[in-house]
């Protein structure tokens, strides 16, 4: 069955092909420190913090660019944006709870 | 973009019907949320990771091995001997992924997986050129970009092929592994596998939208929308890597 | 406009096989038809399921020949064999919960009112939502598939807990019924994704023009919630079956510690939790019940105030009350798990959450009230029905409101309370309103009229013995009696109970048999009920104004335009006292006009 819809495109910027490379150069740089850092720093809960922000800002800029997001609508950004919060709640509450299975080892011997 | 217009349009008539408020494609919002979904797979899987890795005691700091060094033949067993690897604890990753192809001998953590993050995001560079090459109607570029991004994605492939390799020469399988918990390796294999197989879908797709448009598919229905599609996917391949990456690798 | 014309013609043109028409049909009519048929034969299933388990609950001790020949060796001598017990409550909830009233119930309204309702030729993906009833037909066979295997179908619960779902040697069920169960699950989780993502990309894409989202019907707005909590809380479920399958199969231990190898396949399983598969099971299993449960509420909407022939009270209040209900079911699962050895610090952040659920329900539940409240109140089945649903939503929650309180839990948790509970709540609730609907939208459906009469019957002997059997079930939870038990009377506390689960399962077997009233009146109005006139209900929604028989495409020529909310009845200054959506009032803009469109450049796409 065939549809009939008006299709018009959020505009891309007219810079479109040299925002993709710088794009590209920022992820391929995050990338470098974040191996970096890996040497650089010892393992804490710091350095873990880092990473993972590291990482949620090279997701920014490979939704928000390569995948076009930043130029879409911005309801059509928090629709898929925001049910992240969900998986956010569900993260910090696996480790209370895989933290509780830890203290309950401990405290049981097992 | 001989069949878009970009219409000047008030918050009220967006909503109003008779038209996508987003100004996009059904398909393409379908797109989008079958992505949305997918991430909670991912995220459910990585969660997983987390509980388990997160009900272990921590791993000891490596003071031992420094990168660029020598390593022996033995190194498994050297480290199960120091304690630093063992069933008590989780590894470090810097201990367990230290090789390259071709390579022997030589402590090279990270690296690896490093080459593979790189391949990732160029193919992903590589999908977005197609894309903009798309809405200029430009067939040969976009063929052309599809084609390095089909070499990207069965790049990446073969380069997991041969980490998982590597890892299960070691003796890492489902069942146990050598460097830890036997929840490493299962996770490792699971988690992995299943990014595996959608890069491999996403490179099958690929090809399909490739010979199409080779076929002249799109440039007939005047408009590159479908390579627009793929590409979400295959961003969202590579976004899915980032995480992999940052929680098996570094964290 | 043009090219909707343009569309439409192109269609006269089709040859219809039958194969096309009545089997892989990509009208979203159709594919309703065929998810209702099915859930209703899933339904017939599970509620016969539940009269067999019922006969040994209130006949532990006597022998019923007829067993035999109907199961064979699970009901050997004429005694249903403990372990087949196990395996009909699981079936029983596993084929009630997702095959009835996630796919019966939300699958065949969302199809069949989405697009008539906002005004849409068909699905966004016609294809797809044909694959997604596919997914869910050979999911079912699957399930039914199981019940014949060697070792009979799974047997841990509806909610599969390990250990005894993932090690296939623990019980008779654990074996290749529990990997079927699993097959199915996972087919029925591509089904309910592929459906859920065309519902939400319809609603939103492809409303005709004037239809503001606060122009929608309440039942699209509770068909798109239903849709995003499938859509965000299916895919864990995969997650969670995934690594179970993982833990069964290949050797891993993510759900199991401490097992040593002699039961487990021969390699020593430690370092897992169970109460992880718990959290990701649940991470679906709460907002499947409102999956289960926001499709009915929307149809209660639509049906109270069309019989009411009053405007819904409080119609944003109720998106709202919707939207909060969506949230907040995200936040609240570990009220399942309270004394599963969950973190109990996190037990009373999941109570906070479900306790403020009760705010948005109860916000619904006098909103419905209110819209009664002096209306002209036409009886028909359907507003019985809806009616029906409102007195099980408000008996039914206020139990939940003991449920979710961890400290009570203590006591409650795995009782007949809570087999009371969400029987009344979901099940009970749930079913009428899927009644409701069927009564409401039948004339659509299939161009004729159920019988009114029958449909009265059924609905009095329905509500009667749903509450005879389930009220007296929370006097048994409370003084202790657990679920899941094959027999009570084995344990001394617990024997005195036997009277009363003679009178509950003498209740069932009345409300089994209303059911064949309804069947029989289904089936029956199917092919010679009286034909319906175009719009029987004198109500406002665009469904009414598409013609009785079915056209591919739903409306022969342009489709109508929206100017008004869907409740607009007995608007003062008005000799009908209904007004549907596509009436303008005097003087009032075409939307192409008032909403300032300009038209943009149309083509059509493959
Ligand atoms: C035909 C009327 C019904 C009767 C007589 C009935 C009766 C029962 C009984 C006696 C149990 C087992 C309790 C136990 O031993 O633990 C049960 C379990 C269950 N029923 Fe029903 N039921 C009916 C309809 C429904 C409906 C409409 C639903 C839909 C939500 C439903 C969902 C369940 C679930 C989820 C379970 C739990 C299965 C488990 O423990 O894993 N039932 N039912
Ligand atoms: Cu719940």
């Amino acid at each position: 069955m065939e549809h009939t819809e008006h299709l018009e495109h959020t505009e891309a910027p007219a810079d479109m092909k040299k925002q993709i490379w710088r794009t590209f150069w920022i992820l391929f740089a995050l990338t470098i420190v974040d191996i970096a850092l890996y040497f650089i720093l010892s393992p804490s809960l710091p350095k873990n913090i880092l990473f993972i922000v590291l990482g949620i800002v090279k997701a920014y800029f490979i939704v928000g660019i390569f995948m076009h997001m930043k130029f879409e609508k911005k309801f059509l950004s928090s629709m898929i944006v925001l049910p992240m919060l969900f998986i956010c709640f569900f993260i910090w509450l696996a480790l209370t709870e895989a933290d509780y299975t830890y203290w309950l080892r401990w405290l049981f011997g097992k | 973009m001989s069949n878009t217009v970009t219409v000047e349009t008030s918050k009220k008539s967006l909503w109003g019907g008779g038209r996508s408020p987003f100004s996009i494609s059904y398909g393409k919002l379908m797109m989008w949320i079958f992505l949305l979904s997918d991430a909670f797979t991912f995220s459910s899987l990585l969660i997983s990771y987390g509980f388990v890795r997160y009900s272990f005691p921590k791993s000891p700091p490596n003071e031992i091995v420094q990168p660029f060094t020598h390593v022996e033949e033995n190194f498994v067993e050297q480290m199960q001997q120091q304690g630093l690897f063992s069933s008590e604890h989780w590894p470090l990753p810097e201990l367990v992924f230290n090789h390259f192809p071709f390579i022997h001998g030589l402590n090279l953590p990270l690296m690896f997986v490093s080459l593979m993050t790189f391949i990732l995001i160029f193919s992903s560079v590589t999908m977005v050129l197609a894309v903009e090459a798309g809405h200029r109607m430009a067939k040969k570029e976009v063929a052309f970009y599809m084609l390095l991004t089909i070499f990207g994605g069965a790049a990446f492939l073969g380069c997991q092929a041969w980490e998982w390799a590597q890892f299960i020469t070691a003796g890492a399988s489902l069942e146990g592994n050598p460097f830890g918990p036997t929840a490493f390796a299962a996770l490792f294999f699971i988690v992995t596998g299943f990014h595996g197989s959608h890069v491999f879908s996403g490179v099958i797709l690929n090809i399909v939208i490739y010979l199409n448009v080779l076929k002249g598919t799109y440039d007939k229905r005047g408009h590159y929308e479908m390579v627009e599609k793929v590409g979400l996917y295959w961003h969202f391949v590579d976004l899915v890597w980032v995480f992999v990456f940052t929680f098996y690798y570094l964290v | 406009m043009s090219t909707h014309t343009k569309h439409n013609d192109g269609h006269g043109h089709h040859k219809e096989t039958f194969l096309t028409k009545y089997i892989f049909s990509q009208d979203h009519k159709m594919i309703s038809k065929q998810f209702l048929i099915t859930g209703i034969i899933m339904g017939t299933i599970g509620m016969l399921m539940s009269m067999l388990f019922r006969l040994q609950l209130a006949y532990p001790d006597t022998k019923f020949p007829f067993l035999e020949s109907l199961i064979g060796q699970w009901g050997e001598g004429g005694k249903l064999s403990p372990d087949f017990y196990l395996a009909l409550i699981t079936i029983h909830g596993t084929i009630m919960v997702f095959f009835v009233l996630t796919a019966g119930l939300s699958g065949t309204f969302s199809n069949l009112l989405i697009p008539l309702q906002c005004g849409a030729r068909d699905m966004a993906s016609p294809f797809l939502n044909m694959l997604s009833y596919w997914f869910f037909f050979v999911s079912s066979c699957v399930l039914i598939f199981s019940l014949f295997v060697d070792g009979g179908p799974a047997s841990a619960g509806w909610t599969v807990y390990p250990p005894l779902s993932a090690l296939p040697k623990a019980i008779p069920g654990s074996g290749t019924g529990m990997t079927l169960w699993l097959v199915s699950m996972i087919l029925f989780i591509f089904s309910a994704l592929l459906a859920g993502i065309n519902y939400v990309a319809t609603i939103l894409n492809m409303r005709t023009l004037g239809m503001k989202m606060t122009r929608m019907p309440l039942t699209i707005w509770a068909f798109m919630f239903t849709a995003i909590l499938g859509i965000l809380s299916f895919p864990v479920l995969f997650g969670g079956s995934l690594l179970l399958v993982f833990d069964r199969s290949f050797g891993t231990s993510f759900y199991l510690n401490e097992i040593p190898a002699d039961l487990a396949g021969g390699i020593e399983r430690v370092g897992g939790s169970p109460i992880l598969f718990q959290h990701l099971f649940w991470f679906l299993g709460h907002p499947e019940v409102y999956i289960i449960l926001l499709p009915a509420l929307g149809i209660t909407s639509e049906v109270i105030a069309t019989n009411s022939r009053k405007p819904i009270f409080g119609y944003r209040s109720m998106i709202g009350s919707l939207m909060a209900i969506a949230l907040l079911s995200f936040i609240v699962w570990g009220h399942h798990m309270f004394v599963t050895g969950m973190n109990p610090f996190l037990g009373s952040v999941f109570m906070l959450g479900t306790l403020i659920i009760a705010v948005p329900s109860a916000v619904k539940t006098f909103n419905y009230l209110a819209t009664l409240w002096k209306g002209n109140l036409q009886l028909t089945p359907a507003m019985m029905f809806a009616i029906g649903l409102v007195s099980f939503f408000i008996s039914g929650g206020l139990t939940g409101l003991f449920l979710g309180n961890a400290a009570l839990d203590i006591n409650l948790h795995d009782t007949y309370f809570v087999v009371a509970h969400f029987h009344i709540v979901m099940g009970s609730a749930a079913i009428f309103g899927m009644m409701s609907g069927i009564y409401h939208w039948f004339p659509k459906m299939f161009g004729r009229k159920m019988n009114e009469s029958l449909g009265q019957i059924h609905f009095w002997f329905t509500i009667i013995s749903a509450y005879l059997v389930f009220f007296p079930m929370h006097f048994m939870g409370l003084a202790g009696v657990p679920r899941r038990y094959y027999t009570n009377t084995a344990y001394e506390p617990f024997a005195a109970f036997v009277d009363m689960n003679e009178f509950i399962t003498m209740a069932a077997l009345l409300g089994g048999a209303a059911q064949l009233i309804f069947l029989f009146n289904f089936f029956y109005s199917i092919f010679k009920g009286k034909k319906s006139e175009q719009n029987p209900w004198q109500s406002n929604t665009l469904e009414w104004t598409t013609p009785v028989k079915h056209l591919h495409g739903n409306w022969p020529g342009e489709i109508p335009h929206v100017y008004r909310w869907p409740y607009d009845y007995s608007k003062p200054g008005h000799t009908e006292d209904f007004l549907p959506q596509n009436i303008p009032d005097e003087g009032q803009l075409d939307p192409l006009v008032d909403l300032e469109i300009v038209p943009s450049t149309e083509f059509e796409k493959k």
